[in-house]
């Protein structure tokens, strides 16, 4: 029994050993450094809205794009009557030094205006072949606001115009670090690279630390139509020589079905013509009133025979 | 109409005054030979002095850790693969975007292999700088695509799965009965061909061509071999055996009526084998009688 006393014993010292750890101080010094409380520097805020007309399809890419960036703060529709100056008003008074605007036209062509809102440069862009997370079946998925790696392609190091855009798209598309409605992890990729003189978009998952990556979505491209030097005024700094307006390449598209249609019915005519003319297709007896005198002919055929 | 025929009349009113006309010619617009003032070509702009200055302007001076952006070549593939992709770089010295931009596989590699080389050195940064890349298994937050759509694409990709397996079964089944098919025709023709041979024989024989019955042995030979084969093929029960056994002791089928009955032979003594049976087994009772005796 003896024994037994002294194990209790034994296991009670240990705990009291323990305790101190766990405890903290009752007493603080007021002289001593309070833990740094982590810093949210960068302020970045980016106002996402769009112009009356944009169609459902630019309407759920927009909404990608606020999930995308928790930084962003969303606008009424504006109408299509207004000046596009007001959108400096309209940022201003949304505590917004960012803008992305959609501007829909007809609901079929999408243009979209990146910003730095008070003093310049603002680009115009045209989005084609936009495809949104929704509609594409992409095993990907991440956090909602945490921070991406932007990744650029090589171009946009070389070319002036795009080094441009490749610093508006840091600081728009960038989490600042320690916002509030961020999450602490960098679990995706935005990956921004150049072909064709389009920026062509994708969103990627970071699977594992050794570079497997699997798309999330939304996917578009985004053809830079105009720089200028100001917010939505402005000099143009830059302008695409290779772009060419939705509406011309339809009227081009168009134009050659016209021309189709025209080349198709000559040809017809031609082989018709062709056809008529090919003297295996004329029957031998006709060969005789084709040209030249018949009668002569004849007799000529009839001197032959009788030799 | 109405914009072309004004420029129509515009330009017949330019070209009506020759003075005008000398004018445009001395400024270059119309030469010897060419007469509709040509305008010239709109110029880009393409500031460049400028679009740098407005960089250097608004490029913000923050750290690396706030920014996270990194300028990525294409990563490298496996070797196997690395033909393809020289293939398409060089596509893209040569100016033929259109190869790459339309071929909807090798631009999604391009941008994938970019991404990836993006991460590899990112994640290096990432580290340096103490920033996580991995949440903890029990850290839930809202995601960026919700449950459900996650779901869908689940189901998406399971039915896609079950959808290439129903189509791979259709045509494993399909195979298997054009080959059974085959194999039925083959059987059904190469019997074919056995008979004919054997009419023919047959014919020859009749006709005297031809002496011997050596085809019909061989045919029976082959048969039987046949019938063999296909016997110890067959794994035959205790009683399948004994009606073997029996079949071959007392016949098979053929004609019962009439064995009993007297034939020309057995009454007018043609073989003598019967006659002799009989006469032995008569001694054979005879002896039997007498041994009681």
């Amino acid at each position: 029994m003896a024994k037994k006393g002294l194990k209790r014993k034994q296991k009670s010292e240990v705990v009291k050993e323990e305790e101190p750890k766990v405890v903290l101080p009752l007493v603080r010094r007021s002289d001593e450094p309070v833990t740094k409380k982590a810093k949210w520097i960068n302020r970045e805020r980016v106002l996402v809205f769009a112009t009356r007309g944009i169609s459902f399809q630019h309407r759920h890419l927009m909404k990608d794009v606020i999930k995308m960036l928790p930084h962003s703060k969303p606008a009424h529709k504006m109408e299509r009557k207004e000046n596009l100056f007001v959108v400096n008003e309209i940022c201003k008074m949304s505590h917004c030094n960012k803008c992305i605007l959609f501007d829909g036209r007809l609901q079929r062509d999408l243009y979209m205006w990146f910003s730095n809102c008070p003093d310049g440069p603002s680009i115009k862009f045209n989005v084609e072949s936009i495809y949104t997370s929704a509609e594409l079946k992409l095993t990907g998925n991440c956090l909602k606001g945490s921070r991406p790696i932007l990744s650029f392609d090589n171009s946009f190091e070389e070319h002036p115009h795009f080094s441009l855009l490749r610093e508006m798209f840091t600081q728009i598309f960038g989490v600042p670090n320690h916002h509030p409605k961020s999450q602490p992890f960098v679990d995706n990729v935005l990956n921004f690279s150049v072909l064709d003189n389009r920026i062509w978009f994708r969103n990627y998952q970071i699977l594992n630390e050794d570079g497997a990556i699997a798309e999330i979505g939304p996917r578009f491209v985004l053809q830079p139509i105009r720089i200028f030097k100001g917010s939505f005024c402005g000099e143009t700094l830059w302008e695409n020589p290779f772009y060419v307006t939705p509406a011309k390449s339809r009227r081009l598209l168009k134009s050659k079905k016209d021309d189709k249609y025209a080349n198709n019915k000559i040809q017809r005519k031609a082989k018709k013509t062709k056809e008529l003319l090919a003297p295996f297709r004329v029957k031998p007896e006709n060969e005789i009133f084709r040209d030249g005198d018949i009668k002569d002919k004849a007799k000529r055929i009839l001197l032959s025979k009788k030799k | 109409m109405s914009p072309m025929m004004s420029t129509m009349m515009d330009m017949s009113s330019d070209l009506d005054s020759e003075e005008e006309l000398l004018e445009l010619y001395a400024s270059g617009k119309i030469k010897p030979g060419l007469n509709i003032p040509v305008e010239n070509e709109k110029v880009l702009i393409n500031n460049v002095n400028a679009l740098k200055e407005i960089l250097s302007s608004f490029a913000s001076s923050l750290p690396w850790t706030e920014r996270l952006d990194i300028v990525a070549e294409t990563a490298p593939l496996a070797p196997e693969l690395s033909m393809e992709i020289t293939e398409q770089q060089q596509f893209l010295k040569a100016g033929k975007i259109d190869e790459v931009a339309l071929n909807d596989f090798k631009r999604e590699t391009m941008f994938h292999r970019q991404a990836q080389s993006a991460v590899m050195r990112g994640v290096q940064l990432l580290l340096k700088n103490n920033i996580a890349t991995h949440r903890p298994e029990d850290y839930f937050a809202e995601m960026f695509k919700s449950d459900e759509h996650m779901q869908k694409v689940r189901h998406a990709l399971l039915q896609r799965k079950t959808a290439l397996e129903q189509t791979e079964k259709v045509r494993r089944i399909r195979q298997e009965k054009k080959l059974a098919k085959e194999k039925r025709v083959a059987a059904v023709q190469d019997k074919h061909k056995q008979k004919r041979e054997l009419n023919e024989n047959i014919k020859k024989f009749r006709k005297g061509l031809r002496n011997d019955l050596d085809f019909l042995e061989t045919d029976t030979k082959k048969n039987k071999k046949q019938d063999d084969s296909n016997g110890k093929k067959k794994n035959l029960t205790k009683s399948q055996h004994k009606r073997k056994g029996k079949d071959a002791k007392y016949g098979f089928g053929g004609k019962k009526r009439g064995i009993k009955g007297n034939t020309k032979e057995s009454t007018f003594g043609g073989s003598k084998k019967p006659s002799k049976e009989k006469n032995k087994g008569r001694i054979a009772k005879k002896k039997r009688m007498s041994s009681r005796k």
